[in-house]
């Protein structure tokens, strides 16, 4: 058993251009996004990596590409030590064959609706990558496989699912198919973007539930995307995984989650925490960040990309772009304030206190 | 994989449970029931289905046996200028050489019907791969290379385009003549497929498909032309009718040659012998108009129905090895 | 455990509320649409008050009937479906309206200048071809009023909404972001001064930060223009700070009506207590948040009883002969069920706490 993770990203940069037009090249406004900038992350065996922050901060690129379904401008990313893209494009010493690297990555959409073919029914859709995986195996036996998957995540008969079109589902039974068929070809990783975001709130605990279950009975690790810091916690804690917020393209802190909860090191993740919906807790009234709004992915502030939001922002943070320091073991996160020998606290304020009539 | 591992994954898939695998018959009728009696019992249940069948059927035996049971009209049969409903020898009248109009119109139909095919056939199927291919390999040099030939066709003025072609070769097979006609049609409806397909690559379960490792001819079959084949079933309905104009218009200006009978070619003799002023030869006029424009309607009608025939909702509610529950939400 | 309530319904700040008089009454509302399987009735013969100046929530999962319920309020029900039932709109002065017997003049003037409403889905609720300023005159125009004067209190209500109007009014909606198209709904809502506001999941395809920023501002505003707002959404976490009173949709009816503190400490419907339950949170333990058994109800089949009892742990043969009506529970709190102190002894929440103070550890 090799001690590789299953999947490593190592310093990988995304890139996307934004021009759609020769007449952007020739003006100049041709834009580079950088949708991921710098990230690495490892995802080891039977894992759960909870993937969080708001719009524009790249974690679906990030989660596409950790699945190989989005080749990285820079840096590499590697499944059980073999880089992805050689293994695609045949370069080098190549010791996992694309196959079986492709086979062993796979996606939960967010949209449950559209994320079968409307014009086939559930049995067709769940057997195409059976047969292309395990042709082998006669129709039988298959059938019987994808019968005893959906009985086993609820949908009994199974009888009555399989022969129905996706419309004829609702969108948790929907989602369950889609769970089915992400597991069927037995992966080692799989990518649930945003899996439960679409499902109602009675269903959602049930969904994660079933996807902890069925992780133990296939061995996989899932990457879980999502803008909701309380499912994120909720399956990340039962997993006993991590959680790593991500903002304007890097990955700011990373660690396990009730680290991460309990004591978040960077303001970004504080700003988070105060942000999420809580039933009973006492309301913080004051906004702890400067700008509600994202700013531009297109145009990224300097050095600390925080920096102009940042409550605790100070002159160096407008200087210099922040590492990962270590806060606790394998607790991470990229602000100066982790460091407590730092020069930061040596340095200036950058803005006055933040006073209640300032906030949006 | 650990041993405790195998253990997990046999079991789940080892665990005795009651059920008869489906055998081939039961497959087999599923599978030709969402195919064919699914879309066939829809189409009963639809009024233009049924209508554009009536009418096609009738135009279909008109071409089949009133063909043989009519004889081939030629000049002198009849008086001249008999008008129409007067005897069952000339039940449309006679034109002005007494030739029996129902008669021509009846020879004219099987070779319209082969320029109909071939044109709608060549048209869709060139149009649909084209689209197929280019839109999936989107900026890929396969979409620039096909889309500027497409482009170039476009922009080339299609009636000189025909004129010009027609004049070179002269054709007098009615599958060439609908061939030519269709090279005028293809580029516009691969431009219109490309676009679709464009959409259809961005959903969800093509993503899925990717990432699954499905091949691309897979994907292209199974995702992409199955939402497509609505839009594609619709047009080579409308292209057929475009056909019939096409044809019967460039008959009518005399630019085809006169070796077949044809509907144009009927209007075009009446309207050269001054028909809209001589009463008697209206009828010479009118009838092929009339003929023209009831094949048309019948085109029209079965576009839309067909739109319906695809529709995989109304196919899953109409399939009867379907699930009876139809959970459609409303909200 | 009930708590002591004083004569008005504890609010989100755990003081009683202000309420005035009822402001729109719905007696009996039913809509339902013909489907070729059969009736789907997705609003069942519910009464609703809504009282002046209060901000009520409607917490309900998709397909359960409350926009539908909203859009009633509006008579905006669009073909086929069918809405029958009685909508009293009681304005500031004269007489009350009988808003689903409102002919199409009638109607325009109702609807904006009395009841104003954001609909789920901001990105489609603005014409991508003018721009907001467009948007804005053309709203006074229609319903003449004066342009010059309306367009200043535009600006105004968009300054409170923390928005640059010199910048918002000369863009177009694809030039905003999510959290300004959204605000800018807002203010096209409110330029017409109405009494009361709908909003139907506002904040639903927004980022956290943005969310709890507009839910705010919902509040700022509304003490600022002496509202009346209902606010529809799934996720009961973000009405707490905002609503007064809540009322929780199940199978297309209401299930409980009560004031926010009293729904969040003394929820009496087993379905409220799930909802509660089941929602995941930052500090409560993974292992004590419980899923819901069964899954919800179809618009075409009538379920006979309570409507919830195929997936409640208390059902019995009374539940699933008859129907309970919103039964009194509390002073200003109903529920409608059989057994509310079984549900409230049954059905323990464990993240809440036991007392107002903090969290039970």
């Amino acid at each position: 058993m090799s001690s590789d993770p299953v999947v490593s990203v190592d310093d990988v940069t995304v890139e996307f251009d934004t021009s759609s037009s020769l007449f952007d090249y020739f003006t100049g406004s041709a834009e580079t996004v950088r949708a991921v900038d710098g990230v690495s992350l490892d995802i080891e065996e039977n894992d759960v990596v909870a993937l969080i922050g708001e719009s524009g901060c790249g974690k679906s690129t990030l989660g596409k590409t950790a699945i190989g379904a989005q080749r990285p401008t820079k840096g590499s990313i590697s499944y059980r030590g073999q880089d992805i893209w050689d293994a695609r494009d045949g370069k080098g010493d190549v010791s996992i064959p694309f196959n079986e690297i492709r086979r062993s990555l796979q996606i939960i959409h967010q949209d449950p609706g559209s994320a079968l073919n409307p014009n086939q029914r559930v049995l067709t859709s769940l057997m195409l990558p059976l047969k292309k995986w395990e042709s082998d195996l006669s129709y039988e036996e298959r059938e019987s496989r994808i019968h005893t998957l959906l009985e086993h995540v609820g949908m009994s008969p199974a009888e009555d699912f399989v022969n129905r079109f996706p419309h004829q589902l609702s969108g948790g039974e929907q989602q369950r198919v889609v769970l089915v068929r992400s597991l069927l070809m037995n992966p080692d990783l799989v990518l649930a973007d945003e899996a439960i975001s679409a499902l109602d709130v009675s269903l959602r605990v049930e969904m994660m539930d079933m996807m902890l279950e069925l992780q133990d009975v296939f061995d996989t690790s899932y990457l879980f995307i999502s803008h909701d810091l309380s499912n994120a916690r909720y399956i990340a804690e039962k997993a006993d995984g991590r959680i790593a917020v991500m903002y304007l393209g890097q990955i700011v802190e990373v660690g396990p989650v009730d680290q991460i909860i309990e004591n978040p090191q960077h303001p970004y993740t504080q700003v988070l925490k105060w942000a999420t919906p809580d039933l009973y807790a006492d309301p913080q009234e004051e906004v702890p960040v400067r700008e509600v709004d994202i700013p531009d992915p297109t145009n990224p502030p300097e050095a600390c990309r925080f920096h102009t939001r940042c409550p605790e922002a100070r002159e160096v943070c407008a200087d210099v772009d922040p590492e990962m320091y270590e806060a606790e073991t394998a607790h991470y996160s990229r602000c100066f304030r982790t460091d407590e020998t730092h020069d930061y606290w040596e340095s200036e304020p950058l803005y006055d206190a933040v006073t209640a009539e300032d906030q949006p | 994989m650990s041993e405790t591992d195998e253990v997990d994954f046999a079991e789940l898939f080892e665990k005795d449970v009651d059920r008869e695998p489906a055998s081939r018959w039961t497959r087999l009728k599923r599978s030709l029931d969402v195919a064919f009696l699914a879309p066939l019992r829809i189409a009963i249940h639809d009024w233009r289905a049924v209508v554009a069948g009536i009418i096609l059927f009738g135009y279909a035996l008109m071409g089949t046996v009133a063909v043989r049971l009519e004889e081939e009209p030629s000049a002198g049969d009849y008086p001249i200028m008999k008008a129409p409903f007067e005897s069952m020898n000339y039940p449309l009248g006679t034109d002005l050489y007494g030739r029996s109009i129902w008669g021509q119109i009846v020879h004219a139909t099987p070779d319209m019907f082969k320029m109909i095919f071939a044109g709608a056939v060549f048209a869709v199927s060139l149009a649909a791969i084209v689209g197929l291919l280019a839109g999936f390999m989107r900026d890929n040099w396969i979409d620039t290379v096909l889309m500027m030939i497409a482009d170039i066709i476009i922009t080339i003025p299609g009636l000189p385009l025909i004129i010009v072609i027609t004049a070179v070769f002269q054709p007098t097979n009615p599958y060439i003549v609908g061939v030519f006609l269709g090279i005028d049609m293809w580029p516009g409806l691969a431009r219109t497929v490309r676009s679709q397909v464009l959409s259809i690559r961005e959903e969800s379960y093509v993503e899925a498909s990717q990432i699954m490792g499905l091949s691309v001819p897979t994907i292209l079959r199974r995702d992409v032309a199955g939402q497509l084949m609505p839009y594609i079933m619709v047009n080579a309905a409308l292209t057929s009718r475009r056909v019939v104009f096409e044809s019967v218009a460039l008959y009518f200006l005399g630019v085809l040659p006169f070796t077949t009978y044809n509907w144009g070619v009927l209007m075009n003799l009446a309207y050269q012998a001054n028909a809209l002023t001589r009463e008697q030869l209206l009828p010479w006029l009118v009838f092929p108009m009339v003929t023209i424009i009831l094949l048309s309607f019948a085109f029209v009608l079965l576009s839309q129905a067909m739109d319906a025939i695809f529709n995989v909702r109304l196919r899953a509610r109409h399939a009867s090895t379907v699930s009876e529950e139809d959970r459609e939400v409303s909200e | 455990m009930s708590i002591e309530t004083e004569d008005a319904p504890r609010g989100r700040g755990d003081e009683p509320i202000d309420r005035g008089d009822p402001i729109v009454e719905i007696r009996d509302l039913e809509v339902s649409f013909d489907l070729s399987r059969g009736q789907s009735k997705v609003v069942r013969n519910v009464d609703m008050d809504l009282y002046r100046h209060e901000t009520l929530g409607v917490v309900g999962e998709s397909g359960s009937g409350k926009s539908m319920l909203a859009m009633s309020m509006l008579d905006a029900v669009v073909e086929p479906g069918r809405v029958s039932g009685e909508v009293t709109y009681y304005p500031r002065d004269g007489e009350p309206i009988s808003v689903l017997d409102l002919g199409p003049d009638e109607l325009r003037k109702f609807r904006w200048e009395e009841v104003a409403m954001v609909f789920q889905g901001a990105m489609s609720s603005f014409n991508p071809v003018t721009s907001i300023r467009t948007h804005f005159k053309e709203t006074l125009q229609d319903h003449d009023y004066d342009v010059k004067a309306g367009m200043e209190r535009a600006e105004n209500i968009l300054e409170e909404l923390y928005l640059d109007p010199d910048r918002v009014m000369d863009a177009y909606s694809h030039e905003l972001s999510g959290g300004m198209k959204q605000r800018a709904l807002i203010a096209l809502s409110l330029v017409l001064e109405p009494e009361v506001l709908v909003l139907d999941e506002p904040t639903a395809a927004l980022d956290l930060l943005m969310q709890r920023s507009i839910v705010s501002l919902l509040r700022n505003i509304q003490e600022e223009f002496d509202l009346t707002m209902l606010f529809i959404t799934h996720d009961l976490p973000l009405l707490t700070k905002l609503a007064d009173r809540m009322a929780v949709m199940y199978a297309f009816d209401f299930v409980e009506v009560a004031g926010t503190q009293d729904i969040l400490y003394n929820a009496s419907h087993p379905y409220t207590r799930a909802l509660l339950g089941t929602t995941p949170d930052l500090e409560t333990d993974v292992e004590d948040i419980r899923k819901i058994e069964g899954s919800k109800p179809d618009p075409v089949q009538h379920i006979s009883g309570c409507s919830y009892h195929p997936r409640c742990p208390l059902a019995d043969e009374q539940c699933s002969a008859t129907e309970p009506d919103l039964f009194d529970v509390g002073e200003h709190h109903r529920a409608s069920c059989f057994y509310p102190e079984a549900a409230q002894e049954k059905i323990v929440i464990r993240n809440q706490p036991t007392d107002r103070g903090g969290v039970d550890e």
